[in-house]
């Protein structure tokens, strides 16, 4: 594939030459593509106004800048395109700037609010390819995997080139075979697309080689030394060079040239979604959110969707005029993303809801994502049995009722009565010992009952039970079963108190 | 006009020939089966069993045909019982302890959604539930959620309660004795009705423990 490049002279300039330049940057008639196709392919997404864009200042016909505190000094960060018009540059103080332009609105820079915005690309980028890296200033995408799916680098380019020219003011994208030399490349101003390593060299020779210095002490060195280029570093011997300048520097222009692994951290999705919808302001009734349940609920469906993930449980929060009014989950028992069967769960949920006040907003949270597992379908459908694994009823249950109200039995080994069983989640089994005949019945607490001669002429199967000294609850007590009358009965006497009580049925 | 000609008229039908046989469960007595159309609770209709104390439920009548179903469907759901469905007896008679899910609720609608639901969903294979007094629309409801599922539908009521114009398919009243029920089929589709049948409990050997 045949490297194609244009250059421009400074990183800046490219950007106040306006946008046309970006788009004509690849040619509409994309040269042949390579039959194998690169490992690693990354495109670097520089976006030069970003601390601009992400305090809301995008297209201004005032003069703005960003500054940042810098010790004692206040720096310039980012001149928008009037400011620079006006000499204001990038590394001047914030006095020097006022002085070119006085009319100049300086805002101080929030990194923040321009991770957040980074954030939002990244999520947006994740739809072409999982390995993206968020960046100072930008994105680092790995598109390797991806050029087939969308039909090569092209098209791909061109995608995500629209994309962001939509959203963020005069970005600079690079596509090269390493990390290090993607992002000089977009950072330099320099729109190149270079899949082959065999072109690489020639692609990152002539950007200045103070790219690769980090500290202002190398900058001044690389200044007396006369290398301005990074291919005058590379003609430089190695040692001297790591001696001079330190080794990080040598180390950097391995990776650059491809000559030592150069690992990313990607970005990881933020594990939460929250939306919210701004409901008319007089406020509505919960019968009426139906509407806006229903469209949260797609976008949190596209959502998880683009990110191959389900959700477990969700969290409605309704709010009134004067503030929150009330927290609603739905909780689910298996995993899943159809905003169809969310949406009769939350209704479900709903349902009993009683609020003081009307709602004038609603949102909704999720926190507990899993990771999607991709389950065939059967080939016969007739194969498949009328029946489901049941889950479905429990969650319907559980969403009307709370899920304290739905649950499953199961033996505990104790001899107290009261505590041979206990609640557990529907489907969970325990050990099934054997042991004395019990009843099928247990009153919730036990009932005294008057011991007559007849009671007690028709008790039978004496069996003590004295447990408990342990916790809280010691028992000694002797059991009988009362199996001649009409009504079968467990009855114990208390053999501290010597009272009688009815306490299980047969 | 003869018998046998008005028979033969498109708009008389006979009692007995109403419902077709419907899938049943044995009982697992011998009276019960005799006495029940096609042999058996009918699976996929409302059963409603009077009784003159919930808290005394003739359980042990259903325990073989649970223990039957159990295998067949996810769930046993049990809705509102009035006592703790005590675990160690249950097993001891037979029933699957991880198929019972137990539901409890206070409202009388949230009992009848829940049991619509239970029996409506296909996951449950028998649903027992013990409501208050049942109206003819709800008992209307809960035979189609049954009959829509082909679950065994269970209603415990009290006799005194009960409303006359049930629309469940088969009524029971039960009366306590001491070696048993006395059964009589008040409603029964597709059947003759009985009075005074003895169903007897079968007696679990016993055995004398003292657990410390």
């Amino acid at each position: 594939m045949g490297a194609y490049q244009q250059k421009s002279a400074s990183g800046r300039k490219v950007s106040s030459s306006g946008p046309s330049l970006v788009r004509s940057l690849l040619p509409a008639h994309a040269p042949v593509e390579p039959v194998a196709r690169p490992d690693h392919l990354w495109l670097a997404i520089y976006l030069p106004y970003l601390p601009l864009e992400s305090l809301g200042h995008s297209n201004n016909s005032q003069a703005i800048a960003v500054y940042e505190q810098q010790g004692q000094t206040q720096q310039i960060v980012t001149p928008n395109q009037q400011a620079e018009k006006n000499g204001v540059r990038p590394g001047m103080t914030l006095a020097v700037a006022q002085t070119l332009a006085p009319a100049l609105k300086a805002v101080a820079r929030d990194t923040a609010a321009e991770k957040a915005q980074l954030t939002q690309f990244a999520i947006k980028a994740a739809c072409w390819t999982p390995a993206i890296t968020v960046l100072e200033g930008g994105l680092l995408l790995d598109i390797a995997g991806s050029l087939r799916l969308y039909g090569g680098t092209q098209s791909l380019l061109g995608q995500i080139r629209s994309w962001i020219t939509n959203k963020a003011l005069l970005p600079c994208i690079a596509l090269m075979p390493t990390p290090t030399s993607a992002l000089l490349c977009a950072h330099a101003g320099k729109s190149i697309c270079v899949s082959s390593q065999s072109k690489l060299n020639a692609a990152v020779r002539t950007l200045p080689a103070q790219m690769l210095a980090t500290h202002p002490k190398q900058h001044r060195l690389l200044m007396q030394l006369g290398i301005r280029t990074i291919g005058d570093l590379q003609r430089l011997p190695r040692n001297g060079l790591a001696r001079r300048l330190g080794p990080g520097i040598v180390g950097r222009l391995d990776k650059l040239l491809s000559q030592a692994p150069d690992p990313q951290a990607f970005f990881t999705l933020p594990p939460e979604f929250t939306r919210s919808a701004t409901l008319p302001a007089e406020g509505v009734e919960t019968p009426f959110l139906l509407p806006f349940i229903e469209r949260l609920l797609v976008r949190l469906e596209s959502y998880l969707c683009q990110h191959h993930i389900l959700v477990e449980h969700l969290h409605w929060c309704l709010a009134g005029a004067k503030g929150p009014l009330m927290k609603i989950p739905v909780q689910l028992t298996r995993p899943c993303r159809d905003t169809q069967h969310l949406l009769s769960l939350s209704q479900l949920a709903f349902e009993t809801v009683q609020t003081t006040s009307p709602i004038t907003k609603i949102t909704l949270q999720v926190h507990c994502f899993t990771r999607a597992t991709q389950i065939s379908s059967g080939l016969f459908q007739e194969m498949q049995s009328d029946t489901d694994d049941g889950s479905a009823l429990v969650e319907r249950l559980q969403s009307r009722l709370g899920p304290a109200a739905v649950h499953g039995i199961c033996i505990q080994a104790d001899h107290r009565p009261e505590k041979a069983w206990h609640h557990c989640t529907p489907g969970e089994t325990g050990p099934l010992p054997g042991g004395a005949q019990r009843p099928l019945w247990l009153l919730e607490a036990p009932r005294p009952v008057q011991a007559n001669q007849g009671l007690l002429q028709r008790l039978d199967c004496r069996e003590r039970i004295c447990s408990g000294w342990w916790d809280d609850h010691p028992v000694r007590r002797d059991y009988y079963q009362d199996t001649t009358s009409v009504k079968k009965t467990w009855i114990f006497r208390d053999l501290n108190s010597g009272q009688w009580h009815l306490h299980g049925i047969f | 006009m003869s018998l046998e000609s008005c028979l033969q008229r498109r708009d008389i039908w006979r009692g007995s020939k109403i419902s077709a046989p419907g899938r049943t469960i044995a009982t697992g007595f011998t009276v019960l089966d005799q006495h029940l159309p096609d042999g058996g609770w009918p699976v996929g209709t409302l059963t409603e069993i009077l009784v003159e104390d919930a808290t005394y439920s003739p359980l042990w009548l259903l325990l073989p045909a649970l223990a039957a179903l159990a295998p067949q469907r996810p769930w046993q759901a049990w809705i509102t019982p009035p006592a703790i469905p005590y675990a160690p007896g249950l097993h001891q008679n037979g029933l699957d302890l991880s198929k019972i899910l137990l539901i409890r609720t206070a409202g009388h609608t949230d009992v009848l959604w829940s049991a619509e639901q239970s029996l409506r969903s296909r996951a449950c294979s028998a649903v027992l539930f013990w409501s208050g007094k049942l109206q003819r629309t709800a008992t209307r409801r809960l035979q189609l959620a049954a009959e829509h599922g082909q679950t065994l539908g269970i209603c415990f009521q009290n006799h005194h309660g009960a409303d006359s114009h049930s629309m469940a398919a088969l009524r029971l009243h039960c009366r306590l004795t001491a070696n048993g029920v006395y059964i009589d089929i008040i409603k029964c589709r597709g059947g003759p009705l009985r009075q005074g049948l003895l169903v007897q409990r079968r007696t679990a050997p016993t055995v004398s423990v003292v657990s410390t």
